[in-house]
């Protein structure tokens, strides 16, 4: 197959005027919800097409129909204009990398990628042509990870390059990633956005599903919107700014981009102070201050230690050294439980890892956090119980039925809703959030970002770490930059953009 | 996709119906119908089942295997087991006996076998939660030490008899009904009230669906796990003082495969082994299902050593149940 130095199955794409894939008048529902209406839209070949839309425009419909993962109720779906059916669409050269990682965390690198198609000499693996041709996969793209390496030992994102790649080396012609940069920090989202191109340049087409904006503004061709299960256009990215994009998303301007004032807060009382926390191995000598009413930014590349620094913020692997002081009192006990009562409210960056209980009600979920306060003598007012809810539901204008709904049953943006809900329960006057727009759309995120500077405006202290930077430039009034498990420095008001932050985060100053 | 519909608080709230799970329990209806069924099946056609005897006889053994399987549905509710209850049953059975043959008074007797029950639990909770020890394997581990201990203990005393006092603990009655049996129905009326309203429950259940939501959300998740270890070991502990007053001597066997006999009475009551279920209301159900269905053998004259293969086959179906069900739900 692949000698090194030419890309895998590349192909001396014959210019075929015939669109790749079309979809012509797709609809679809799902009981009473229309998912997908009179949808249609063509691909060119070798070119990247990506599509957007808010959760619950009908991507992932549209996704799992063009896979052949679900049937449409009307409509047809043509690969290079003939019309095919779901299950030859399953079987044929359509590779999709799913937006959670499937990976075979115990094996090596090599064998992720060619699992199931391991070549053989004589019925034996042939395990030295694999990690031959693993390692030249690697190079292509420019990914340094030893072949052999234990997949479960990678980051995230190398993990989810492999993946990619596995599909790359199924010899696929069109390759559907859905959200491939979500768990991925800023360097390894380049990396794959580099993978991509190199991708197309070898006769590759790419359907690409992102909510990252700029992501999609750099490497797509085409851009198609969807918005309430309809086509809304397929635009040619020329001279398209972000903007172009959301309001075709949403319908609608979100508005300016907040200007950051420092000077309201500058002499708020302190509301978090830490100094000298080193959890070892993790971080050193952090120290931070966060007045009422502020809301500071932590920033950090992966293995700066920022990760580490928030969870030991609220004690969940509890820090090694340093002081920890609430509201100007200190805190010796530093556990989720103890800090909870003292006023500290936290998010976790993975909601479904922790912050939610997919199976429980939107009640019972709210609520967990603040039952002690809502029982008497250790038996729960119910009727408390169903009113958070409700005024949750409302204030955060969480689509669902009612209390009795479930995260599971919830877009990715409702459920974030539901763990913020959940986060700030206890009226926290202390508030770190991690990653609270990660895998959501653009209506939900300024509806957070709403809700974060709400929080800030009605005196709370906010800390905010987050991988997204254009999200944090926007949000927060100071960035506290993270690099080798320090802290590097700071930037705060017009000295504060992306080229500033950088510098410190990547070490090149 | 979703439903993207939103109400608003003109919604009427429904009334649940009074068996229907509320999220914090099951549906036990069907449990207790089956139940039932099986009863007003072997009614019909054995004629020494219904007899005021039999059934006075089921219902007292069915009270003192309740009083173990208390604890341990709510260990199975944190996604946690403990496998350990049979040994605890027979070595704090067996070591109060022991005292009182050493000439101990009940009370002080009794005390200080729970203190060694409660002490069995604290270990067994402490090193699941401070080093995340695997609860299967660790009270595998402990469930053949602690045998060891009442093994020894039993074979000291040779199968010597029980004082008199003792023997008739058993057969306290109130009310004219075994006082167990009075427990049992006082601790399933508890339940349900405990399992409806009970912040500690549903903090268990938290902790069963979520342990790392749940630790966020600030719930002392080691201090309940802790807590339910010991009330496991300590209600195996009264279940098997009980236990020991009514077969009035050490016994070696006493409590043997009580550990499975749990497992599966407390899934088919409706706890899983992936947690966040459990109610002890199902609990007692399941045990009498079992209890009923052990009977109805003997009276079909179904050889008693087949017994174990029935125990073992409803305990493998059940299971399989279990898996499905929480497959489905995934």
């Amino acid at each position: 197959m692949s000698v090194a130095g030419t890309l895998p199955h590349a192909r001396t794409a014959p210019v075929e005027a015939q669109p790749i894939l079309s979809l012509s008048r797709v609809s679809k529902s799902y009981g009473a919800v229309q998912a997908l209406r009179e949808v249609g839209f063509d691909v060119v070949r070798g070119e990247v097409h990506a599509i957007l839309g808010e959760n619950g425009a009908g991507k992932s419909t549209t996704l799992k129909i063009i896979h052949g993962e679900v049937e449409p109720d009307e409509g047809e779906v043509l690969l290079s204009g003939r019309p095919t059916s779901a299950h030859e669409r399953t079987e044929g050269d359509i590779a999709m990398v799913h937006q959670e990682l499937a990976v075979f965390a115990n094996m090596s690198v090599a064998e992720n990628i060619f699992v199931g198609r391991m070549p053989r000499r004589g019925g034996r693996i042939d395990f030295a042509r694999m990690h031959r041709r693993a390692a030249e996969l690697l190079e292509l793209f420019g990914v340094q990870v030893d072949t052999h390496e234990i997949l479960g030992q990678l980051t995230p994102g190398q993990q989810q390059i492999v993946e990619i790649l596995r599909a790359v080396e199924s010899d696929a012609s069109l390759l559907i990633l859905d959200e491939p940069t979500s768990g991925l920090n800023n360097r390894e989202a380049e990396t794959l956005m580099a993978l991509i191109k190199r991708l197309r340049e070898s006769g590759h087409t790419i359907l690409y599903v992102s909510h990252r904006l700029h992501e999609v503004l750099d490497i797509a061709d085409d851009i198609t919107v969807l918005r309430d299960g309809q086509f809304v256009e397929t635009l040619r990215n020329k001279g398209l700014g972000e903007d172009d994009l959301i309001r075709r998303m949403v319908g609608r301007d979100l508005g300016p981009v907040s200007v950051s004032d420092l000077s309201s807060v500058a002499a708020a009382p302190v509301a978090l102070a830490v100094e000298g926390m080193s959890l070892s191995g993790a971080f050193d000598d952090v120290a931070i201050e966060v007045r009422k009413g502020e809301i500071v930014g932590v920033f950090g590349l992966e293995g700066s230690g920022a990760e580490q620094f928030s969870q030991a913020l609220f004690g969940i692997v509890p820090p090694t050294s340093g002081t920890l002081a609430l509201l100007g009192k200190p805190v010796r006990d530093v556990s989720p439980a103890a800090l909870m009562r003292r006023g500290m409210g936290y998010l976790n960056g993975n909601r479904k890892e922790a912050g939610l209980y997919m199976d429980r009600t939107i009640a019972d979920n709210v609520s967990a956090p603040v039952l002690d306060r809502f029982s008497r003598l250790g038996l729960v007012d119910t009727g408390k119980v169903d009113a958070l809810a409700r005024a949750d539901i409302r204030r955060f204008a969480i689509r669902v039925p009612g209390p009795e709904g479930r995260p599971r049953e919830l877009s990715g943006g409702n459920q974030q809703k539901v763990a913020i809900s959940a986060c700030l329960a206890n009226a926290p006057e202390v508030i770190v959030l991690n990653e609270p727009t990660r895998g959501v759309d653009v209506g939900a995120k300024a509806e957070l970002h709403d809700v974060v500077r709400s929080e800030a405006a009605a005196g709370k202290a906010l800390i905010v770490f987050s991988s997204d930077l254009p999200e944090l430039l926007r949000l927060v009034h100071r960035i506290v930059v993270m690099r080798s498990r320090r802290v590097a420095g700071e930037v705060a008001g017009t000295a504060m953009n992306e080229e500033a932050v950088m510098a410190l985060a990547a070490g090149n100053r | 996709m979703t439903v993207t519909q939103r109400l608003d608080d003109t919604t009427t709230r429904k009334r649940k119906p009074l068996l229907a799970g509320n999220g914090f329990g099951s549906n036990i209806l069907a449990l207790a119908l089956v139940t039932l069924a099986v009863f007003a099946l072997l009614a019909l056609t054995r004629q020494n089942f219904a007899t005021w005897q039999n059934l006075n006889s089921i219902l007292f053994g069915v009270s003192i295997d309740f009083l173990a399987i208390v604890g341990f549905t709510y260990v199975m509710v944190m996604r946690e087991i403990d496998l350990s209850v049979g040994s605890v049953f027979a070595f704090t059975g067996t070591l109060t006996g022991a005292l009182l043959v050493g000439g101990w008074g009940f009370w002080p007797a009794a005390g200080v076998a729970l203190l060694a029950a409660a002490a069995i639990g604290f270990v067994n909770g402490f090193l699941v939660v401070r080093f995340n020890i695997n609860s299967l394997m660790l009270t595998i581990g402990s469930m053949l030490l602690v045998r060891g201990l009442a093994n020894v203990l039993a074979n000291d005393l040779g199968g010597q008899t029980y004082p008199r006092a003792f023997r008739s603990l058993a057969r306290t009655n109130l009310f004219d009904i075994r006082i167990t049996i009075v427990v049992m129905v006082l601790l399933v009326l508890l339940a349900w009230g405990f399992q409806r309203r009970s912040a500690l429950y549903r903090k268990m259940c938290f902790i069963g669906e979520n342990v790392k939501s749940a630790t966020v959300h600030g719930i002392q998740v080691g201090t309940i796990k802790i807590l339910a270890f010991v009330a496991s070991a300590v209600t195996a502990g009264i279940a098997g003082i009980f236990t020991a007053s009514r077969i009035t001597h050490a016994d070696v066997r006493m409590g043997l495969g009580l550990e499975f006999v749990m497992v599966t009475a407390a899934i088919i009551g409706g706890a899983s082994l992936y947690g966040g279920r459990g109610d002890l209301r199902g609990s007692a159900l399941g045990l009498m299902l079992l209890a009923l269905v052990l009977n109805g053998m003997i009276m079909y004259d179904i050889e008693p050593v087949f017994q174990q293969f029935v125990i073992g086959a409803l305990l493998i179906a059940t299971v399989a149940f279990d898996t499905v069900l929480n497959r489905r739900s995934q």
